[in-house]
């Protein structure tokens, strides 16, 4: 899968990002990284807000589902 | 895993040791570049001046002219520490109008930084602009999506 990084930028310059198929804790490094870019590009970043995506909208982005009876976790295509 | 995180923004160009140096810094380059996308949506330009009432002109870092706003909206830059003021003679003109210019330049230029960071970061980019909410158009209140894929 593909790493992908969406980021909406708002009328006044606040932005949000969503981090799409990094592995383990890799795209919190990935945050810092950009923030860092953007501080060599004149744009200081406060974070407002955090938050781990829920385990079920990380699954669906894998393409991951549980069977009827909870077993073995399958991967789609 | 993966996650979302939202970010409050402000503005600092580099300092720089004037305005030779400024010509060739990335952030200086990269705010001109954003006062030029809005400079272009309004039908305008920019220059390095702004005029007051009266007619007189202000020096300034950057200023942006357009035909709702004559006199324009300009840009002061403290090449000593990057600090970016907003300056105009607001006589005669829509507040509303110049509110939405200053938040149209710093979408602008914060869209235009993300895009090239990410492509810095060896990111394939693409933009999209739309409106907040779905039931307007997207002016004033307009919405830019950058996305990257690795």
């Amino acid at each position: 899968m593909s790493q992908r990084v969406e980021v909406q930028v708002g009328p006044d310059g606040e932005f949000r990002m969503e981090f799409t198929g990094f592995p383990g804790d890799e795209c919190y490094a990935e945050a810092e990284r950009i923030r860092s870019a953007l501080a060599g590009l004149g744009i200081r970043t406060g974070a407002i807000d955090v938050q781990a995506k829920p385990g079920g909208m990380i699954e669906a982005e894998l393409g991951i589902e549980e069977d009827a009876d909870g077993d073995i976790p399958a991967r789609r295509g | 895993m993966s996650h979302i995180s939202t970010y409050a923004t402000e503005i600092q160009l580099n300092p720089v040791a004037g305005s030779s140096e400024a010509a060739t810094d990335p952030s200086y380059i990269l705010f001109r570049e954003a006062m030029e996308v809005v400079a272009e949506e309004y039908g305008g330009r920019v220059e390095n001046h702004i005029t007051d009432y009266f007619g007189r002109q202000r020096h300034c870092t950057f200023g942006l002219i357009t035909p709702q706003f004559e006199a324009g909206l300009g840009v002061d830059v403290d090449h000593a520490t990057g600090e970016v003021s907003f300056v105009y003679d607001a006589y005669g003109v829509s507040e509303d109008l110049i509110d939405t210019l200053k938040s149209r330049i710093l979408q602008s230029f914060t869209s235009m930084a993300v895009g090239r960071a990410l492509m810095d970061m060896n990111y394939d980019v693409e933009y999209e602009e739309g409106s907040m909410d779905p039931n307007r158009p997207a002016y004033p209140k307009r919405r830019v999506t950058v996305r990257g894929v690795l």
